[in-house]
């Protein structure tokens, strides 16, 4: 448990720092999966539909993978906040407060990822989810079993 | 013209020249939509019943959770998630020990309270654990195996010959549905009655304590029994393996005569085991580890979502990496570019 609130905090803080993905991210994942060896198995890919993750996601996927992009991955939308406010906003967020100018909440967010989460169950091969951190946030709590208030709010 | 003034007829999709003509509904009809309608109802609090023998599939499920955010910070965690047997859900279950119970209870528990529901299971083998006499353990652990002093372990307590057990067992049981009946009123709204519903009998006493509730309560109350079948030999013995090593009931005996009492125990259960008919009401079928799904009168805004989690289920190992990225980083001019 103490684990795991350490995890959810040290994500938070890189979130805030705003700290920028290098163009060799997506090359090191790739050899990252290779190294682990679950391309043989017939790899499942879940992207999001941002720039990022596709990237990431033709790096990653070889022979064997299978990729899908899936807007449902994509991190939380924040609605017409001016954009220096929304780092902020997002730390200080309930569970269930929305971001205001038609923006989601957290909870709106585990509900989109709900049919996500039955793919992620129902395959019999690896997973890569290429997501961003609020998605990740989610799953995660569902896989540890954590209440995912706890992890997102 | 469907949205005309006059009097509205129901299209027939047969024949549309004749859809002049009304259409009975025979009776039979009626009667089924009718069942089905009671079903249906938005604000119901459900019940998910397990239905099977004891032995849970206490196969550990490991995953491996990777978050990465940028190059230099990757936090990679692996951890071996063991279901056991403290589960925490509503649905209510049916079937034998060793057929997947307490694995089905925990996945639901965690899936449904995951998407908001507020669940909770209410197993009744922990129950009976908790009833045994303290001092009979201590000895136990003291003196080794002893069967006798491992009274409500021990196969002897799931004889459906021998009247006090049985009394036992039933008062166990009832009382762990009353609890999750009670935990209703106190805004709960999926109760995942994990115990082992094996008869028509208790099925009938379950389905009537949650009628009685609802009318107590003014709110619905529906149950659905979710049973677990496993009739493949292979498949049932790597099951038995995994609930002897990690259930605390066989803590004090050796793996043989934990398979031994096992074997025992089922074979109680066996004898009077009745699989969940038609006539009861709601119920979801697994087969053989999800290979089949069979459901009857599932409707209903939370049944059915219970349904298609448990066709999506499955025990294979493999691990799942999260990645995240940060999103809106479009410059990457090095990385392939999608056509």
């Amino acid at each position: 448990m103490t684990l795991t609130l350490t995890l959810t905090l040290s994500l938070t803080l890189t979130l805030t720092r705003g700290a920028v993905l290098d163009d060799s991210f997506a090359q090191k994942l790739a050899g990252w999966v290779r190294a682990k060896g679950e391309e043989g198995r017939g790899l499942r890919i879940l992207s999001s539909t941002q720039p990022a993750a596709l990237a990431a996601a033709s790096a990653v996927a070889g022979a064997s993978a299978t990729v899908t992009h899936q807007s449902a991955l994509n991190p939380i939308f924040r609605g017409a906040v001016a954009p220096e406010h929304k780092e902020q906003l997002l730390a200080s967020m309930g569970f269930h407060e929305r971001f205001a100018g038609g923006g989601e909440s957290f909870a709106d967010l585990v509900r989109r990822l709900e049919p996500c989460l039955l793919e992620i169950e129902a395959s019999m091969e690896p997973v890569l989810v290429l997501a961003h951190s609020g998605p990740c946030r989610a799953l995660r709590a569902y896989f540890l079993n954590v209440a995912v208030e706890q992890c997102m709010g | 013209m469907p949205f005309s003034d006059g009097e509205s007829s129901p299209t027939n999709y047969y024949n549309s020249a004749a859809s002049s003509s009304r259409m009975e509904t025979s009776d039979a009809i009626l009667a089924k939509m009718a069942t089905r309608a009671s079903l249906t109802a938005d604000s119901a609090k459900l019940i998910l019943a397990m239905v099977g023998l004891t032995p849970a599939l206490t196969l550990s499920l490991s995953l491996s959770l990777s978050l990465s955010l940028t190059p230099a910070l990757t936090l990679s965690l692996s951890l071996s998630l063991s279901l056991s047997l403290t589960p925490a859900l509503y649905p209510i279950q049916v079937g034998l020990p060793a057929r997947g119970k307490s694995f089905i209870s925990h996945k639901l528990y965690a899936f449904l309270n995951w998407s908001g529901t507020r669940t909770q299971i209410f197993n009744a083998g922990q129950k009976r654990r908790l009833a045994e006499p303290e001092d009979s353990q201590a000895v136990a652990a003291a003196e080794g195996p002893r069967p006798m002093q491992r009274e409500r372990s021990a196969a002897s307590f799931f004889d459906p010959t021998d009247p006090d057990a049985k009394a036992a067992r039933e008062e166990i049981a009832m009382e762990t549905l009353d609890e999750l009946l009670r935990w209703f009123e106190a805004g709960g709204e999926v109760g995942i009655y994990d115990a082992t519903n094996s008869t028509l009998a208790r099925r009938a006493e379950v389905l009537a304590r949650a009628a009685a509730a609802s009318e107590r309560a003014g709110h619905s109350v529906n149950v659905v029994f979710i049973e677990s079948i496993c009739d493949e030999a292979a498949l049932l013995e790597a099951n038995m393996l995994a609930k002897v090593r990690a259930s605390p009931d066989f803590r004090t005996l050796s793996e043989e005569e934990a398979l031994a009492d096992l074997r025992e125990r089922i074979g109680h259960y066996e004898r009077a085991y009745e699989s969940v008919t038609d006539e009861e009401g709601a119920y979801i079928k697994l087969y053989n580890l999800s290979s089949k799904v069979s459901a009857n009168q599932v409707f209903g805004r939370m049944s059915t979502r219970v349904l298609p989690y448990l066709a999506a289920l499955h025990i294979r190992d493999r691990p799942v990496y999260l990645a995240a990225l940060l999103p809106g980083d479009a410059s990457l001019p090095s990385s392939p570019k999608k056509r």
